[in-house]
């Protein structure tokens, strides 16, 4: 077991992926922050805010994607199976490792790009708001962007996972990969204010079940704080949910073990 | 020491060339290096994958005592070099090997070393992507060695180059030397002759498609070059000559009407026998090596290896009898019945009134192997009177075709005959067909000698040409009934061959170029017509012009169906088909291209004897070159057997 996880974290270690896409999300994201900084300091609307502020996560939710599908699929793709095989004989433990080196590695990129965006919203906000910081709105601080950063994570995560599983059950590396990665930053969002919408009982459920972690004094630090609830309506009339809101995150959690299972099945059976 | 049992693939393996294999069971011991050989397709990857369980099946291998998965390291037990193509493009190859010892816990430093084993020490920093094959087939075994396992289990090393497999053989044999095991998978068994101890070979079934173990034997049992040597014999008096066969401790095996195949002893010895027994042959040939039976070099039938065979008109090829073994009977002038009746019948020994030629002789007329070269044109044959003046006989060789065939025409004629045919051969060549001009007329083709007749080529200084037979494939003709003593060993009882042209010819068989000739000059002792001497300005002005191609080609290559290169490359342009063609001398210009032909013109005397009178001259015009002699030209036929 030890063998597989020093192999497979050398094995990330050593991708161009995972070194590369990390710092890049990062730029993205604080680039992000910097922007919604600004729109506030220029008094643009609360919508045009929540929509930097949001953006400011999909950087980690493509990036976990990205490094998730690296991890399998860079294997599948260059012939490395064999290699891998024949250094840790052992699929399960491959298996172990890899989900769990993978998942730590989304989390902590989750976690990077958050404090990214947040530094970069908070440096900009205090550079546009240097002559007096008592005329910074109300609310636009920097705090609730700080308590978006475990959702981030916790999202990424859910992310690298599904990463993972695309890796393994796709053969169009490249092609999945983008496919992947917009699936968790639009589609998912889409499809979890559709599935709220459509189904109100589980949205109601939802919103009590967040309620109630809101209620406990840790668990409360891993939900977006509300100012990040809330996606601005589309003209259509549907109603995105924040990928890091807990809805997104669950929906994509789901997903995400069950194409981690169907991929470990592949991979023992291959 | 290695186990593998009854390893069973559940799946066609990966690839176009892969397939199942089942019940593969062999040992790799230590010490040794092992090789498992088999074609292309034929599951050598398989096997070695499913022994590192990274194959689905069935079975189990053991390293000492343990399954693949239960070592622990694996890198430290067993080196793996199964796929060189296995890298990331992205890594360099400092990084590549980092995962390696990373799982295995091999220290760092060791990376330095196994890259300088490999000879990649500069190319630490590169990324894999920028490696070329055969740099990537060394990474690959450098990763294998990485562990310092105590067995190596290595895939053919295809990519690498000569220099390459130099290093790749002396590395297995050192690593055998430290008592550790190797496992070797090859295509090619002239790969690691000389570097296997130990041979497994894998065949796959063509019924069921299945691939499994033959045989595992030692590698001298494979890699026995006269063991492994099958000469395909043809001759009406099968029967006989399969009994004097026997009594040389030739194995035997019947290839249709009137042919055999012949195991254990080579084509020299073969002839010899057949001379001294006064059996006539109609093709003496090497068709393969033993292992062929493994499906490791299978040889191409010998329509395959004359393109231009199948593509002759009816009308012109004449009847046409196909034989079993591919080899096709193109009768002009006689029926094909008769023909066909000549293979099979088996005439009584009674060939009281042959003089037989004392043992030696038929060694005399082989020429050595660095100089190739039985190559008789067809416009140079000439009929010369033997030593009785009862037949002649009269041998051509076509080269109809430059890079596709070669024919030998073979006639025997009565003494009537004799006199035209001496004439300058213009029996088939003064109607100057079509195949006549375009044969090669090698300016430096040895002759070749039938009955009591031997004409030998001119000399020439030009390398010896593509189409000029090796001494492998020299075509042996049986003496007929008047065969009288031929020089050479018998150099006592018999003028020695080799003499100037006018005197009595006195072979009795083929007698191709002399190596040690520096002109070439054949090993003859044949009276030349002075019409021959008109024969090569003739042929040289049919000769086409400008470079041959394969003019140095190495003919043991196509003879013994060996030399990948050589068979994708050349195959089909240079490996002549032997074709045994009974014709007449009026037909054979309008033959097609066929490489070797015997037409025969039965004479009196030897259809008295019971026996087809061939005789075969071989008529090459301008022997002014001193030649050598048949004792030398034994001699040094017998050191390249050697």
């Amino acid at each position: 077991m030890i063998a597989a996880f020093r192999y497979e974290m050398r094995r990330l270690g050593s991708l161009r992926a995972t070194r590369r896409v990390p710092g890049v999300a990062a730029a993205v994201a604080a680039g992000l922050g910097v922007a919604a900084a600004l729109a506030v300091s220029a008094g643009a609307s609360e919508r045009v805010v929540a929509l930097f502020r949001l953006a400011g996560t999909l950087p980690a939710l493509g990036a976990a994607v990205v490094i998730g599908a690296a991890a399998s699929g860079h294997e599948r793709h260059h012939g490395m199976r064999y290699v891998t095989l024949a250094v840790v004989p052992r699929r399960t433990w491959l298996t172990v490792a890899k989900t769990t080196l993978t998942a730590l590695l989304c989390a902590l990129t989750g976690v990077v790009v958050a404090l990214s965006a947040t530094l970069g919203y908070a440096l900009a906000l205090a550079w546009a708001y240097a002559g007096d910081r008592t005329l910074i709105p109300d609310g636009a601080a920097a705090d609730p962007v700080l308590q978006g950063v475990a959702p981030a994570a916790a999202a990424a995560t859910a992310a690298g996972v599904f990463g993972l599983a695309v890796g393994w059950l796709t053969r169009w590396y490249r092609t999945s990969v983008v496919v992947a990665v917009a699936v968790v930053g639009v589609g998912l969002p889409l499809a979890a204010g559709r599935l709220l919408t459509g189904l109100p009982a589980v949205g109601d459920g939802l919103a009590r079940a967040e309620q109630s972690l809101r209620d406990t004094p840790v668990l409360s630090a891993l939900l977006n704080p509300r100012v990040l609830t809330a996606w601005p309506p589309l003209r259509s009339g549907l109603h995105p949910i924040p990928p890091t809101s807990l809805a997104a995150t669950a929906l994509l959690a789901i997903v995400a073990l069950a194409g981690l299972v169907a991929g470990a099945v592949k991979w023992q059976r291959s | 020491m290695i186990e593998a049992i009854e390893l069973t693939s559940t799946r066609r393996s990966r690839g176009p060339g892969g397939g199942p294999v089942a019940q593969v069971s062999f040992d790799v011991y230590p010490g040794q290096v092992t090789a498992l050989l088999g074609a292309a397709g034929a599951g050598k990857s398989t096997v070695l994958r499913m022994m590192a369980e990274l194959e689905p099946g069935a079975g189990r291998t053991l390293f000492s005592g343990r399954p693949y998965h239960a070592l622990r390291p694996a890198v430290r037990e067993v080196g793996l070099a199964l796929n060189p193509d296995a890298v990331h493009p992205g890594r360099t190859v400092q990084a590549h090997l980092q995962l390696y010892s990373a799982a295995g816990g091999v220290p760092k430093a060791r990376i330095a070393e196994v890259l300088e084993v490999a000879g990649l020490s500069t190319q630490a920093a590169v990324r894999c992507g920028r490696l070329d094959a055969g740099q990537r087939q060394r990474l690959a075994i450098a990763a294998a060695l990485l562990g310092d396992p105590s067995a190596l289990i290595l895939d053919e090393p295809h990519a690498l180059d000569s220099h390459g497999m130099s290093w790749f053989h002396a590395l297995i044999r050192a690593y055998a030397a430290q008592g550790r095991t190797v496992l070797v998978a090859a295509t090619d068994p002239e790969s690691l002759a000389g570097t296997a101890d130990h041979v497994v070979i894998l065949r796959r079934d063509d019924e069921d498609g299945v691939s499994r173990v033959i045989a595992s034997r030692s590698a001298a049992e494979v890699f026995d070059e006269h063991r492994a040597l099958v000469v395909q014999v043809r001759s009406p008096q099968a029967a006989r000559l399969a009994a004097a066969l026997e009594t040389e401790g030739a194995r035997l095996s019947a290839a249709g009407p009137g042919a055999l195949q012949v195991r254990g002893l080579d084509r020299a010895r073969i002839g010899e026998v057949a001379h001294l027994a006064g059996i006539c042959l109609h093709e003496l040939s090497e068709i393969g090596h033993d292992d062929d039976v493994f499906g490791l070099r299978p040889v191409p039938r010998q329509k395959e290896l004359l393109p231009g065979l199948t593509s002759v008109p009816a009308e012109d090829a004449g009847p046409v009898t196909p034989w079993s073994s591919g080899v096709r009977l193109i009768s002009t002038d006689t029926p094909p019945s008769e023909i066909e009746e000549a293979e099979v019948i088996e005439p009584a020994p009674e060939t009281a009134d042959v003089e037989q030629s004392p043992v030696g002789e038929a060694e005399t007329s082989y020429a050595p192997a660095e100089q190739p070269q039985v190559a008789v044109d067809s416009q140079s044959s000439a009929a010369v009177p033997n030593g009785d003046g009862q037949a002649a006989a009269e041998v051509s060789v076509d080269m109809s075709r430059w890079r596709q065939a070669a024919a030998i025409t073979l006639k025997a004629a009565d003494p009537s005959q004799a006199g035209e045919a001496g004439s300058g051969n213009e029996t088939a060549g003064g109607e100057a067909p079509r195949w006549w001009q375009t044969a090669a007329s090698p300016p430096k083709s040895a002759a070749t000698v039938g009955g009591n007749e031997t004409v030998g080529a001119e000399a020439g200084q030009e390398p010896p040409r593509w189409w000029q037979t090796p001494p492998s494939s020299q075509q042996a003709v049986a003496p007929a009934g008047d065969v009288q003593p031929v020089a050479g060993a018998g150099a006592d009882e018999s003028p020695s061959v080799g003499s100037e042209p006018g005197e009595p010819a006195q072979a009795s068989t083929v007698a191709p170029q002399v190596a040690d000739d520096p002109n070439g000059s054949h090993v003859s002792d044949a009276s030349v017509p002075p019409q021959m001497a008109e024969a090569p300005a003739e042929m040289a002005a049919a000769e086409p012009p400008g470079p041959r191609r394969g003019a140095n080609r190495a003919f043991g290559t196509f003879r013994r169906g060996r030399g990948k290169a050589a068979e994708a490359d050349a195959a089909p342009e240079s490996e002549p088909e032997v074709v045994v063609t009974a014709t007449s001398a009026a037909s054979a210009p309008s033959q097609p291209a066929v490489p070797f032909t015997v037409a025969a013109a039965p004479s009196a005397a030897a259809e008295a004897d019971g026996m087809t009178p061939w005789r075969a001259v071989a008529a090459r015009a301008g022997q002014q070159q001193p030649q050598g002699s048949v004792a030398e030209a034994a001699s040094a036929e017998q050191e390249a057997s050697a």
